[in-house]
Parts: C-alpha cells; structure tokens; sequence
C-alpha cells in the first residue's frame, strides 16, 4: 500500500460526504413535489398514461403498479431483442439475440442488475442499448429510488396507511434526478475521451502490423446512467477496464463518485424526511465504517500480492517503476489502490461495473466484492436499494436491542411489532434462500459444474459468486464461470427476478404497516437511534446476519483457498 | 417455441408476485388482529 493510493481514497471519501447533504436536499424537494421546472413533461406523461398524480396509493397498490410496470418493460425488450435484425441502428448487422440471452438480458436490466453474459459490442445493436437497455437503466434506478422513499413515508407518516404514488415517483425521479445529473456526467465523460457516435465498427492496423476491429457506438451517454443508477451494465464486455468507457484516472474518480454520491444523499434525505437529521448522519457513519473496513481489506489483500508470484521471481514491492503487489488483471492507468477501491463501491452498491478483473484478485481480495454483496448491499448500497436495505437491518437492530431489555422495540416513534419484524425476516430469507439453493444446485448439477473454468474452492467461488451477484441485483461477474448456457442464463434470470421483486414487496409491505402506525412519545426506555453505539449495534446485527448465513459457503471457496495459497497451490 | 415458454416464465412470475401482495397484506392483516387481541 501506499501514501498516494490512501491520498486518493481520502480524496474520494471526503468528497463523498461533501455532496451527501446539498444533493440529498436535492433529492428531497424530487419527491416533496417542489421542484416544477419540468411540469409541463410530467403532466404529458401522466396524460398519457392514464395517471392520476394526486392519488396517495395504498401498499399494495404502490407494489401491484410497481410489478405491471415492471412485468411489461421486461416483455417489451425480450420482444425487441429477438427482433433486433430488423430493426433500425444496426450498422454491423447484429442478428436476434438467442432467447435464452434475452431473457436473462431483459430480467437483468430490469432489476438493475445488469448481468451480461454477451459481449455488448457483438450481441447488441445501438438500437436495443439505446431504447431498451439504458432506458432500464433509467427506470430500474428510478424505481429504486421510488421504492426507498416509498419506505421512508412509511416511517415518517403517521396513522396514514398511504405511501405515495409509484407512477409520481418514477417520473420524477427519472426526470429530475437521473436525466439531468446524468447528462452532465455523459459531457464530462466525453471531454475525457469516452466515445460518443453511431459510427460503422473502425478497422485499424495496430504497430505489430495486425488488422484489428474497433468498436464503436454511443458509449458516453451509457456510461454516465450505468454508473449514476448503479447499473453497471458496460457498453463493452471489458466493461469499465475498456478504455473506451474509462480513458482516464479522471473518468474513474467520476465512475466510483457517480455510484455512491445518490446512495450516500439518500441518507441525508431520509434523516429530513423522518425529522430526525442525526439519525441520517448516523446510518451515514455505520455504512462508511462498514466501506473503509471492506476497501482497506481488498487493498491490503492486492497490494501484498501472491506469495506464489514472489516465489517464482516477480517482484511485488511498489516503486516508482513498479506497481508490485498483484496487477494480475488490473489495469495499469489505475492501478492497485483504484482497482481495489472501484471493486469495493462496486460491490457495496448494486453496480456491477468492473475496472479490473475480480476472478484475479486474491482469494482475500475476492472474497471482499462477494461480502459486500451477501451483507445485503447495505453499505451506501444501490440507489435507493442501499436505503431501504438499511432500515430493514435497523429495524431487526432495533428489535434486538428490545429483545435485550424486554420491552416493546420502537423506531422513530412506531412500535415494532410482530408484522413488520415477518416482513423484514422475509426480506432477509429470501435474500439467502435465493444464493444458496440455487448456488447449491449448481454445485450439483452436471449443467452448472460444465461452466466452470476452474476446481476446487476457486470453482465454488465462481459459482457462489454468480448467484450472489444475481441475487443482490450487482450483476458483476467474477470471471471463469462460462454463463452463456441454457442452465445459466436461465437460471441466473429467475434468481436476478426473486432477488428484485421476492424483496420489494415484503419492503413495501414493511412500508405500509409501518404508515399504519400511531405515533408514540420517546421515554427514558426507548433505544436512541442517534448514537456511535446504534451505530455498532447496527453494524453487528449486519456481519452477523450475513456472517452466520454466508460464512460456511465462505470457508468453503475464498478462505479455504487463501490458506491453500499459503501453501503454494493454485487453483 | 422456447419463445413461448420464456414468455410465460416471465408472465408467471409477476402473476404469482401479485398473488404474493395479496399474501403479504393478509400476514399483515392477521399478525395486527392477533395483537389487538392480546
């Protein structure tokens, strides 16, 4: 590790919170109403639509519009992806996308995970990137962000039993947020050098005399949503290590900066909109702890390299000429401590974009991504995925500490009863359900064991790691598991579809029990919600949660081949 | 043909998540009448 690596995650970190209080207040007038410049534009959309933007929805109303939206942009691009050949856009001429890829590809986008099991620059044409992928890029991340403030109303409200409208949400949400901040980040991005055009694929001679095709396409405007709506679907297969989508440290800083800056305002929007501004900051402090520990993990893990590269001559001491540690499918113009930073925010939001080559890491390195997703992705999180994650941990944190003294839990004034404590353990076993059934299958089946590209502990992690990523809507892959099979791309789709949705509507049903409720006056008994020690309660109740469901699974794949590798064997 | 059944996968699927709201919403409405009771 060194000076300058530290410097620039300082950098990162105090730049984090500096935009988490001016953009939450921003994201809060989104969704109070009082923002109106775009009035017009919304009132078409609702007219259109057949919207009522004054109904104050029921729960179940909210979750059941959530779903028909969903259900219906999901078919649509399975449609339009299997007829992409005769579409317009398609200067290279790609043919239909094959229907099991359009279906886990039209599952992916629409629960923000964004898994890829195609090379974008030879499956899709610019037509099904631009009105069917980014545009769930757009509303994947703007229902995230609905259903989170749907969660906070339901807290802050009092004997209301309504959480709001969906179709408000999304609109605004989508017009307001993350059109114009991604607009701005695109501009950026092609100052920088990200490619922006509808060019004819560029054949190039390269210096050692060899022909070799260049992809083009209208990569700035991708890359901005991708990252701003924690998406994480690349343009190109490299993803964020395609020089194209990332040219430059700049664009980097921009690409992790864009992941965490909505997350990390949502805190401060919640803290306004529960009243209680401390209680916001403190969420705040626990996911940051919680961050700080996972990237201090995965740079230590990286910069101290492989013992078994150093016993066969290479040299993993840092330099000025010499990055040292483990550069294994890392890039150079990032680096160690880039590559182990964008790995971290990557995998502690929804995201999914990948700098470097996680299947390379270390197995210590490895095993930080795949944490961060089985602890939920609660560590500032997905945008609006991250929030709502939280409160459900906050409520079972505070269920617990009522365990401990016996009395009746509360949360900012609403009694914690047996209804919401079903909800938020629902959100949790289906969580875990999810990865370890189907991880548990793959492990197997014939049909799963075929993707694999490599055996023993590295090999499960390849497997737990895929489903982990499709569970949690991440849609990063590790690398060495071959996807693009009928059992894969099948399966992968179905868990990508139960960890969205199998979530949301015990989170929404969270939401409307939780409006339901009286309030009740703080007494000397209530747990403070406010304090460095909520904030370890929560932090505990997080690891534990995810330590005691994941760590067997965990033992078994990355700690087991970390003492392996010890040892001097590789997998 | 594998079309057809990719479709009904997915038609399927939000089907029984609506059926699950319904589920959820009366977990919710006997949990609260259980504690009214008590």
């Amino acid at each position: 590790m060194t000076i300058n690596g530290w410097l620039q995650i300082a950098v990162y970190s105090i730049a984090l919170l500096l935009i988490t209080k001016p953009l939450g207040v921003y994201v809060l007038r989104v969704y109070d109403g009082s923002l109106k410049w775009l009035g017009p534009v919304e009132r078409v959309l609702y007219r259109a639509a057949g919207v009522d933007p004054e109904e104050d929805q029921h729960w179940t109303r909210y979750a059941a519009s959530m779903l028909i939206f969903s259900a219906a942009s999901m078919l649509l691009t399975y449609l339009v992806l299997r007829v992409q050949h005769i579409l317009p856009f398609n200067p290279q001429g790609m043919g239909a996308v094959p229907d099991r890829q359009a279906f886990e590809t039209s599952a992916s986008f629409t629960t923000n995970t964004n898994w890829q099991s195609y090379s974008g620059e030879t499956t899709m044409s610019y037509f099904s990137q631009m009105t069917q992928l980014a545009f769930h890029n757009f509303v994947s991340a703007a229902t995230g962000v609905a259903l989170a403030i749907a969660l906070a109303r339901g807290v802050a409200r009092r004997s209301a039993g309504r959480i709001g409208n969906f179709w408000v949400d999304l609109v605004r949400g989508t017009l307001y947020l993350f059109i114009p901040l991604s607009t701005l980040l695109a501009l950026l991005f092609v100052q920088q050098g990200v490619i922006q055009n509808f060019a004819h694929y560029v054949t190039v001679t390269t210096v050692e005399g060899v022909k070799q095709v260049l992809a083009m396409g209208p990569v700035a405007s991708q890359e901005a949503i991708k990252q701003l709506g924690t998406n994480g679907g690349g343009f190109f297969n490299a993803n964020s290590a395609h020089p194209f989508e990332n040219p430059t440290p700049w664009t980097n800083f921009w690409q992790m900066f864009a992941i965490f800056m909505i997350p990390a305002a949502l805190t401060y929007t919640y803290g306004r909109m529960v009243k209680n501004q401390k209680h916001g900051w403190t969420i705040w402090g626990a996911m940051f702890v919680l961050f700080i520990a996972g990237t201090a993990t995965a740079y230590w893990a990286e910069a101290r390299g492989n013992p078994i590269h150093a016993a066969r001559g290479v040299d993993l001491v840092t330099t000025e000429t010499n990055p040292g540690g483990n550069m294994e499918g890392k890039e150079v113009r990032f680096g160690i401590a880039n590559s182990a930073l964008f790995a971290t925010i990557t995998t502690d939001a929804s995201c999914g974009a990948v700098n470097a080559w996680h299947d390379s890491f270390t197995p210590i390195g490895g095993l930080v991504p795949l944490v961060n997703m089985q602890l939920g992705e609660v560590i500032f999180g997905g945008v609006g995925a991250g929030l709502y994650g939280i409160i459900v941990m906050i409520i079972l944190t505070v269920f617990i500490a009522g365990l401990m003294v016996g009395r009746t839990p509360e949360y900012l004034g609403k009694k914690i009863q047996a209804r919401e404590v079903q909800m938020a353990m629902l959100f949790v076993l289906v969580f875990a359900g999810a990865i370890l059934l189907t991880s548990g299958l793959s492990v197997v089946h014939p049909d799963g064991l075929k993707g694999l590209n490599n055996s023993g502990p590295h090999g499960l992690s390849e497997i737990l790691y895929a489903f982990t990523s499709a569970t949690a809507n991440n849609g990063s892959a590790f690398g060495g598991l071959t996807g693009s099979t009928y059992y894969y791309n099948t399966l992968l789709g179905i868990t990508m579809l139960v960890g969205r949705f199998a979530m949301h509507v015990p989170m929404l049903a969270l939401a409307g029990f939780l409006a339901e409720k009286r309030s009740v006056p703080d007494t000397a008994g209530t747990f403070p919600v406010t304090t460095p020690l909520f904030a370890a309660l929560l932090i505990g109740v997080i690891l534990i949660v995810g330590a005691l469901t994941f760590f067997p699974a965990l033992a078994l794949g990355p700690i087991v081949e970390h003492l392996l590798m010890q040892g001097g064997r590789l997998f | 043909m594998k079309d057809l059944i990719y479709v009904t996968v997915t038609v399927g699927f939000f089907a029984v998540m609506l059926l699950y709201v319904r589920a959820c919403a009366r977990l919710g409405e006997r949990a609260a009448s259980e504690e009214s009771s008590s």
